[in-house]
């Protein structure tokens, strides 16, 4: 494993795409180009993200997310048994359609734009997830790299649509069962190819405590129906648990933010992380990486009771906004996250991917940069005050 | 949204037959007559429900819950609303189509601002009981400019005769005829 610095600078996971790759997605789609012709564009557009970060001096690189769609829907192409539903197609197998309305109201987004991977067979992996972007990456940088995976949780709510899905997977818990063996073989497949830490996103955690009551969200068109959060969070809690089972030898983190769909904070979830934290302290990951840089995301003192428990990819910036924070507010952050924190368990990076959906960017390459570059500043700051 | 389309389809839409009305019906005054011309029949089906008869189909029509019906069906105010987004979902893709433009999705959200809904339940006597105002926002995702796009939605706006009927005073002759 390459070593990383006193308080390691890095990414969440996305980076905005170049106009030409969404160009080049579209003409895919419509089969204008090829798949061939499209990984050669997709190539070239993670390079260009590796020379941002790299320029930006971080020291925990992703690929940008580049060959993705969003964070979690471009399974589809990789699982068999999988097919990509927009939100608009699902809209008859919605129940709660007022409450969706509110939402996409809330968004300001068509249910077209919105695209689900949904189990409409049995599902079996057709190739890696995201092996191969990996081998790609490694060729092309010397530092340390992390992979993004979207978790258990989120893939098996979002997948198991029941008029779709029923006949291959009677209950969502059958279809999380497989999704589960999926995703621990990548993990362990990503291990043995040398990546040295792997991400799993639940975003949708924080809206099983904090959002409102309702059968379903944007993100899963079916989200489980609303049980007791406490015994959704169990649940996830084993579905991550089970998912890196028998895994050592790599750094896992588990990413949950408040959603990065939307620039509008009003139309985000808000509400700390403290309904989360006993949850959090059981599963099986290294690392926490979360959102803090907004006042929604509730106070660091969430964690005053289970201390220095994990390490915490603390968020530091705000990617949905122009404003680029001062090193000096970014170390003021970390400072108070040391007084739950050893120091050299804290890593900085943004509150979320800057270019989570491909087509809604939070954020330009040049302010991502700038926000980075000053998270690089702060590091440094506090690497001479802490002695790293 | 739309795949495997005939070679003389454009968004679902046949060219030939697009051209072929385009090109004659301004002489057809028979037509141009039938076409001016439309009627609905309104069965009564207990409660505050309704079953429209247009043609060779038919509409179901309750209230929501909260206004004493039983919420089985849209209500009236919002298949209004529906209708001004048919309607100009229809134009914009008949406008477009006319232009050699491919559409690949569209929606239409809207949302309308009764007055005073009070009146309506007989509780109050200032305003009135209809739209004040309806937002009517179109995405789109299209073979065109942006500026081409806007303009083909404004022309539809202007040229929808649902939004039409909305927005100009109309005259409603209301009549009765009681059966013993």
């Amino acid at each position: 494993m390459k070593s990383l610095p006193l308080f390691p600078v890095t990414v969440v996971g996305s980076w905005p795409r170049p106009v030409w790759l969404l160009d080049a997605v579209r003409k895919l789609r419509d089969a204008k180009i090829t798949e061939d012709e499209f990984r050669e564009l997709a190539n070239s557009a993670v390079l260009l993200a590796v020379k941002y970060q790299e320029d930006a001096g971080i020291d925990l690189l992703t690929d940008g997310e580049q060959r993705r769609d969003n964070f979690y829907s471009f399974v589809v192409d990789k699982i068999d048994g999988m097919k990509l539903v927009t939100v608009a197609d699902l809209m008859d197998h919605i129940k709660d359609r007022a409450k969706f309305e509110q939402i996409l109201r809330g968004l300001d987004v068509p249910a077209f734009s919105i695209r689900n991977p949904v189990a409409v067979g049995k599902v079996a992996k057709k190739r890696p997830l995201v092996l191969d972007d990996y081998f790609f990456i490694r060729d092309h940088t010397t530092k340390p790299v992390k992979v993004t995976l979207p978790g258990p949780y989120i893939l098996s709510r979002a997948a198991w649509v029941e008029p779709l899905s029923y006949l291959n997977y009677r209950l969502r818990d059958d279809l999380a069962l497989e999704i589960i063996q999926i995703l621990n073989e990548e993990i362990k497949a990503l291990r043995d190819a040398g990546v040295q830490f792997i991400q799993l996103d639940e975003p949708t955690l924080t809206e099983v405590v904090h959002g409102q009551v309702s059968a379903e969200t944007f993100m899963c068109a079916a989200l489980l129906s609303r049980r007791d959060p406490e015994e959704e969070l169990e649940l996830a809690t084993f579905m991550i648990n089970e998912t890196v089972r028998g895994i050592s030898g790599v750094k896992l983190g588990l990413h949950i933010c408040r959603g990065n769909w939307s620039r509008r904070e009003d139309v985000l979830l808000k509400g700390g992380y403290e309904p989360l934290i006993p949850h959090l302290m059981e599963m099986n990951v290294d690392q926490l990486v979360l959102e803090f840089a907004t006042p929604r995301a509730g106070d660091l003192s969430a964690f005053k009771e289970h201390p220095n428990k994990k390490e915490l990819g603390l968020g530091v910036v705000n990617q949905r906004t122009e404003e680029i924070e001062s090193p000096e507010k970014i170390v003021e952050k970390a400072k108070e996250a040391t007084k739950y924190f050893d120091p050299d368990k804290i890593y900085l990076n943004p509150d979320c991917g800057f270019g989570t959906f491909s087509e809604v960017p939070m954020a330009t390459s040049t302010v991502a940069f700038e926000k980075l570059q000053s998270i690089v500043k702060a590091a440094n700051i506090l690497r001479k005050e802490f002695g790293g | 949204m739309l795949s495997h389309a005939a070679p003389d389809e454009l968004n679902g839409l046949s060219k030939e037959k697009l051209n072929e009305l385009l090109s004659t019906i301004d002489t057809e005054h028979e037509k141009v007559r039938e076409l001016g011309t439309w009627r609905t029949r309104v069965k009564w089906l207990g409660g505050l429900k309704s079953k429209s008869y247009m043609r060779s189909h038919s509409l179901l029509v309750d209230e929501a819950a909260d206004l004493a019906g039983v919420d089985t069906a849209p209500n009236s105010v919002e298949c209004v609303l529906s209708a001004l987004g048919a309607c100009v979902t229809a134009g914009f893709v008949f406008n477009a189509t006319k232009r050699g433009i491919r559409i690949y999705d569209l929606e239409v959200a809207l949302e309308g601002n009764i007055n005073n809904i009070l009146r309506f339940l007989g509780l109050s006597q200032t305003g009135h009981p209809g739209y004040e105002q309806i937002l009517l926002k179109l995405y789109v995702r299209a073979d065109a400019e942006t500026r081409e796009l806007s303009e083909i939605w404004k022309y539809t706006v202007e040229t929808s005769p649902v939004a039409n009927t909305l927005s100009r005073q109309v005259s409603i002759n209301p009549q009765i005829s009681i059966i013993s």
